[in-house]
């Protein structure tokens, strides 16, 4: 079964299952939800907390993103402190001055406000277009 | 907690597969693509946790939905492991052509029932580069390496070969290629392929 919610993504992924399964189970999930109310439930619950800082603040910025992006209700948890980095994260294997300048301007405001730099639809499914 | 699979899981779920279509009378045709078919034909990709399917008759006959459906049970797979999500994604300039027979299931001496193809390697190649998802915050890692493996794999060199390789498939993408060439000149000075990736082995 995939998980429902990006709070019980982040329980598998806190009891061992890789977080690139976990997260690609839940968007094709997300995806799939016909209404905005689904999405928003399937948003609506903190995640728990992790000990990475990085994935925490992801947390909040997948939920801020995809609720803004299928006009759910973008949850208050996502404005909590642990939601936001303090240091830069570029999400990419070796950082540099053009590839950080490129992320910086690619990366959806939902994850540059909390310090995170990527690319400008991250989180795509082949799943996402039929849904869309 | 549904699980990944790995080659031989899959292998064996195809040999299901093909025993029920055989046992139905019927010979499926099946294209895969993505990180399966990497799964299934390279020496540099290890496991997946959906199949991304192509060609299959619509809607699927009873038989097919129920494979799927036990297959899913029996595994604790997704129940929606086998899908045809990609097939938006794929090229209109691709052709049979442009796809390979990767083998017929079950592979024991009863009738063939399912023939599976993956797509060539620059196919593959093509695919990957016109999603280009190597910043995708947990994705972007293996979307990398698969990228330089399969550059490896073709022998090209540069990012202009590449993108000639995707204009082939993808015209429109290829027509202004800024992004794909800035993106894959930092993807081919960011890591290394592995030592000899083949596909198909």
């Amino acid at each position: 079964m995939r998980p429902d919610t990006l709070s019980e993504t982040y329980q598998r992924i806190i009891a061992g299952e890789p977080q690139e399964k976990a997260f690609a189970e839940f968007l094709d999930t997300f995806y799939g939800l016909a209404d905005e109310a689904g999405k928003s439930r399937a948003l609506a619950h903190e995640p728990p907390l992790t000990g990475d800082l990085r994935l925490d603040a992801l947390a909040g910025a997948t939920a801020d993103y995809l609720a803004k992006k299928y006009r759910a209700d973008v949850p208050a948890w996502t404005r909590r402190q642990c939601r936001y980095l303090d240091e830069p994260w570029f999400t990419t294997g070796k950082p540099g001055p053009g590839i950080n300048e490129f992320l910086w301007h690619s990366s959806p405001s939902e994850f540059r406000s909390r310090n995170i730099f990527t690319e400008s639809r991250p989180f795509r499914r082949a799943s996402q277009r039929s849904a869309d | 907690m549904s699980k990944s699979f790995d080659r031989d899981q899959l292998l064996s779920a195809f040999d299901e597969i093909g025993q029920a279509a055989s046992k139905n009378g019927a010979v499926l045709h099946m294209a895969v693509y993505g990180g399966s078919a990497l799964m299934l034909a390279s020496n540099f990709r290890f496991s997946s946790e959906d199949v991304d399917v192509a060609e299959l008759p619509n809607p699927w006959p009873a038989w097919l939905t129920d494979a799927a459906a036990r297959i899913a049970e029996d595994r604790n797979w997704s129940a929606d492991w086998l899908n045809e999500a990609v097939g938006v994604h794929l090229s209109a300039a691709a052709s049979q052509d442009d796809h390979i027979e990767f083998g017929t299931f079950p592979r024991s001496d009863a009738d063939p029932g399912l023939i599976v193809y993956i797509p060539t390697l620059e196919y593959m190649l093509a695919l990957k580069l016109k999603a280009v998802r190597v910043f995708d915050p947990l994705k972007g890692p293996q979307e990398a390496d698969d990228i330089r493996n399969l550059l490896k794999a073709t022998g090209l060199r540069s990012a202009e070969d590449a993108v000639e390789v995707l204009a082939r498939y993808f015209p429109r993408t290829a027509a202004d290629p800024i992004k794909q060439l800035f993106l894959l000149r930092h993807v081919l000075s960011d890591g290394e392929a592995a030592d000899a990736p083949r596909y198909p082995v």
